[in-house]
């Protein structure tokens, strides 16, 4: 069954975080969105939804091949089994990964056709879906007067370091630089930065944004408890002259844990200790850490529209296959 | 946490991550006060972001957790300043959306220009309205009405239609600063969801003008109503005004050009980052009579350089210790503690001393018995038949001097091609070392000072208070140290680009390694640069070159803008980790083709091209650049 472990309510938006290891998805939805991905935890939400359930899908198709059939494979069941719990014929979109702003427009313009009223309830599966997506998706949700009942659907998943690698790498090459589409944030000028960074395994990635950016102030959230028992104690390594930084400039003060797992208990802890001072910073959430980490963060920043999200888009994202890990997770979230 | 970290004085993080953060400036400070536009250029680290933020109306009048010291005239202007600045880093404004946005090109450049105009704008409010609460700067304001009158003239003027004037309930300096920031976010959330529809656009109503246009009618208005503020400067201080894209920095520099006193922009650049100083009047570029050009990275020979280190370090060291040390402090010399110039055949000769390689021995024997006048590195240097004496004149004099102006510029790749023969470390120390090796920028000092006060071991009064100073050997140490730290924090603050950075970094270490030594030495000394044509280069190489130097490892210096002509080099803080000279990468560039460059890095391959390292060695020695003593400018000025 589906265990409730968190709840908050605030300015408006109101969610909580179930967590099962196998449980069903036993509700019915006006709309659905999967993702396609290497990973294949990307096919655990659709094969959790029982049949029929969803009025209507959306099956998004990232153009980015890989070179070891992972893409094909996935794609393949993953329409199979969309189309078995769809009722209406699933709408299949090719975007880029990395033209971000123009793939969000076309996802969104998709989503518009499908006249979603506030008693109807969506359903995102984002275990396969880079962070961009899903998070522009809840912002343009947060700007209609009457928005349907959310519910996000993701599943932990199981690291492992690439063959030959040394390091937890998901990504490669340059980062461009964008601000997420619905996240570009409410400036003050005569106020200093302070960035928030969502630590995962790519330390090396965080300290490039902190020395090109050069924020006034920095603050880092840390997956504790993780998704496996040493997850939190690789984040910090991998993030070890990070923390050091922080640990001679600030002090633990500057340090937030949030479990890895949990968008709900994320969103509380970042609203508790950052909504006292975001009027005296221009706050920057950059997220390099878990995708619930990023939807705390998200539903934070949706809170005031203050908060602006910086995503690094890089070059490629490395072939990894991810499974699933041990726990499945659902947001239900009503903006 | 490292113990020994908090009894080191001299970090060098980012002066904003520190607590209780004071920044110290010398009396070329008082010379940006004034309402001269200037642009302050400078590698990472060199200081730009602080010398800005030194420059605003919250440091300058104490209302900030941060604060200002320096030499006594720069205390005594504090005291009673006579400016006010507003300090605003550019990359607030989303850069990149501008470009996006599908609007007329002359119509997005209106936009900008009023977007940033209303920035302008609503910092001074918030500067004015902070000083106007505050007791002790309210005399400031305290004229009767003033205020009232000064915003009510100014809103007839920025917003000159009745009908589009936003309502002002009191006429203050928050209204207005609400007004203005009303505006400009409605700009801004235009351009991030690329709203191109014209007339939607423009039931907004928002006046459009020219950046600067309403600045120069807001000096009028502050001469006319506030009598206290009559001989003030105002200062607009822009950061990272690189990443400006070139049409708004063309809009920019129009703003600098028209710009009346008393205002003045000083604007920050990444060093030869900020390229374009073309203006929207056509065929007009900014002159030096426009704008100034500020260094950040200090000229590491000079004494004001030397000087501004030595009050950062007492600054520093202030910070962490008791006030009761402050007298000792204040005697601090960083001379005294290192030394003021490296004795160099001095140090070589050391080793000799201890050495029980038999070719290093026969060879000291030989300088002792053979050369009993000369300097050990110039008997090298005569052994090697590296020095090429110029038969053809007569004048003992002139050979004279030419010997010493040779031996002078071989001297140091002299010690490199020893140490390298015999196995020898490199000795680094001294004062002038240091300060070549930081390059002027402040941030790298204080690195290789924290090594070497870490490597000495000792307490801090130790250290300060000295009668010699250190020895070489323990500078070298650290001075070794804080390059091999250098090179690994520069690697992990590249990301997802760190195995190319490592490739370019030692690549360039790797080939000035052999340039350096016999027989590549003989062509020409100190050879720490390659020549080329940068926009030859592949476009992926020229990404990652530019990465490379914003991560700091190499520098790249333009020649000729016309050409495209550039040096790159490494950082020189890095030297020491490769074991060569550093004194400066415009001494004697190594001229290579585009494509051997890229070839020699070899970046899709394991490590780098021997093969083509070969070929440019060959080409070195087959070229006719040997160095001639005779014909050099250098050898030829009258002393």
């Amino acid at each position: 069954m589906w265990e409730k472990i968190s709840y908050y309510k605030k300015f408006g938006i109101e969610a909580e975080s179930l967590r099962s290891k196998n449980e069903r998805i036993n509700e019915s939805y006006k709309l659905g969105i999967f993702f396609s991905s290497f990973a294949s935890r990307c096919l655990t939400g659709s094969a959790l939804i029982n049949e029929n359930n969803c009025e209507n899908s959306i099956i998004v198709l990232f153009d980015e091949r890989d070179d070891k059939g992972l893409r094909d494979k996935h794609d393949r069941i993953l329409i199979k089994q969309v189309n078995s719990i769809t009722k209406n014929e699933p709408k299949k979109i090719n975007i880029s990964s990395f033209n971000v702003e123009e793939s969000i427009d076309i996802l969104r313009n998709q989503i518009i056709k499908y006249d979603l009223k506030y008693d109807d309830k969506v359903i995102i599966d984002i275990s396969g879906s880079p962070k961009p997506f899903y998070l522009s998706i809840l912002a343009s949700f947060r700007r209609r007067v009457f928005p349907p009942g959310i519910h996000i659907f993701h599943s932990s998943g199981e690291y492992k370091k690439p063959s030959g690698g040394e390091d937890y790498s998901f990504t490669f090459g340059f980062d461009k630089d964008i601000w997420i589409p619905g996240f570009w944030g409410d400036f003050e000028p005569s106020l200093e930065t302070s960035y928030i960074f969502l630590l995962g395994f790519e330390g090396n990635r965080v300290l490039s944004v902190l020395y090109k950016e050069e924020p006034e102030s920095f603050y880092g959230l840390i997956g504790d408890p993780g998704y496996f028992p040493k997850y939190t104690e690789i984040s910090k390594k991998r993030n070890s002259e990070f923390l050091e930084i922080i640990d001679r400039a600030f002090g633990e003060d500057h340090l937030i844990y949030a479990d890895a797992g949990d968008a709900v208990e994320t969103w509380r802890k970042l609203q508790e200790k950052f909504e006292p001072i975001q009027d005296r910073y221009n706050l920057c959430i950059v997220p390099f850490g878990t995708k619930p980490h990023a939807i705390g963060a998200a539903l934070y920043a949706l809170t005031s529209w203050t908060p602006s999200i910086m995503y690094k888009v890089p070059k490629r994202y490395e072939y990894n296959d991810t499974k699933r890990g041990d726990y499945i997770w659902l947001y239900k979230i009503k903006l | 946490m490292d113990q020994n970290y908090i009894k080191n004085p001299f970090t060098f993080d980012r002066i904003e991550f520190e607590k209780d953060t004071v920044l110290w400036m010398e009396e070329d400070w008082l010379d940006w006060v004034i309402p001269k536009s200037q642009i302050f250029e400078g590698s990472r680290g060199s200081g730009k972001t602080s010398d800005l933020k030194s420059l605003s109306w919250e440091l300058v009048f104490g209302l900030s957790e941060k604060k200002i010291d320096g030499c006594k005239k720069v205390r005594d202007y504090i005291k009673k300043p006579k400016h006010i600045g507003v300090y605003f880093k550019v990359a607030l404004m989303n850069i990149s959306y501008w470009d996006k946005w599908g609007i007329d090109e002359n119509l997005k450049g209106r936009y900008f220009s009023t977007f940033l105009e209303f920035i302008i704008i609503d910092l001074f409010m918030n500067a004015f309205n902070k000083l106007k609460s505050n007791k002790s700067t309210r005399w400031l304001f305290d004229e009767l009405n003033s205020e009232y009158k000064f915003i009510k003239a100014i809103s007839e003027n920025l917003f000159p239609y009745k009908e589009n004037r936003p309502y002002f309930r009191d006429y203050t300096f928050l209204e207005l600063k609400d007004h203005s920031s009303t505006n400009f976010r409605i700009i801004k959330d235009i351009v991030n969801r690329n709203i191109s529809n014209i007339d939607f656009i423009n039931e907004f109503k928002i006046p459009l003008v020219s950046l600067g246009e309403r600045i120069r009618d807001l000096g009028k208005y502050i001469i006319e109503h506030f009598k206290n503020l009559r001989n003030f400067n105002f200062l607009i201080l822009l950061d990272d005004c690189h990443t400006l894209k070139p049409w708004q920095a063309r809009i920019l520099n129009t703003a600098i050009r028209t710009a009346e006193q008393p205002f003045a922009y000083k604007i920050s650049s990444l060093l030869h980052f900020y390229r374009e100083f073309t203006t929207n009047t056509p065929n007009y570029q900014l002159t030096p009579h426009d704008i100034q050009i500020i260094p950040t990275s200090r000229d590491p020979k000079s004494p004001e350089f030397k000087k501004f280190a030595e009050g950062v370090c007492k600054t520093r060291m202030k910070k962490y210790y008791s006030e009761k040390m402050e007298d000792i402090f204040e005697k601090f010399s960083l001379e005294k503690a290192f030394g003021a110039k490296i004795d160099i055949n001095k140090e070589i000769e050391k080793p000799f001393k201890r050495s029980e390689n038999e070719e290093a021995i026969n060879f000291y024997k030989l300088y002792k018995e053979k050369y009993p006048d000369k300097k050990i590195i110039d008997v090298w240097l005569i052994e090697r038949d590296i020095r090429k004496v110029n038969i053809e004149t007569q004048d003992k004099l002139k050979i004279r001097k030419s010997d010493t102006e040779f031996f002078r510029k071989f001297r140091f790749v002299g010690a490199v091609d020893i140490c390298k023969k015999y196995g020898f470390k490199m000795p680094y120390g001294r004062l002038d070392v240091i300060s070549y090796l930081s390059n002027g920028c402040v941030r790298d000092f204080l690195r290789i000072v924290y090594s070497i006060f870490q490597e000495s071991g000792l307490e801090i009064e130790n250290f300060v208070d000295r009668k010699n100073p250190l020895s070489i050997s323990k500078q070298s140490e650290g001075i070794i140290n804080a390059a091999k730290e250098k090179y690994e924090f520069i690697l992990s603050r590249s990301g997802t680009l760190k195995n190319e950075i490592r490739r370019i970094c030692d690549t360039l270490g790797k080939l000035f390694q052999e340039l350096q030594i016999y027989p590549y030495l003989k062509t020409a000394p100190e050879t720490a640069s390659v020549k080329l044509n940068f926009t030859k280069l592949s476009e992926y190489l020229q990404e990652l070159l530019k990465q490379a130097v914003t991560f700091g490892g190499i520098e790249i210096k333009q020649l000729d803008p016309n050409k495209n002509e550039v040096l790159i080099g490494l950082n020189p803080t890095l030297s020491p980790k490769f074991g060569i000279s550093y004194r400066s990468m415009t001494y004697y560039p190594q001229r290579i083709s585009e494509d051997e460059f890229e070839k020699l890095l070899n970046l899709k391959g394991k490590k780098i091209s021997k093969k083509m390292l070969d070929k440019i060695l060959d080409e070195r020695l087959r070229k006719k650049e040997i160095l001639d003593i005779e014909k050099s400018p250098l050898f030829s000025k009258k002393r």
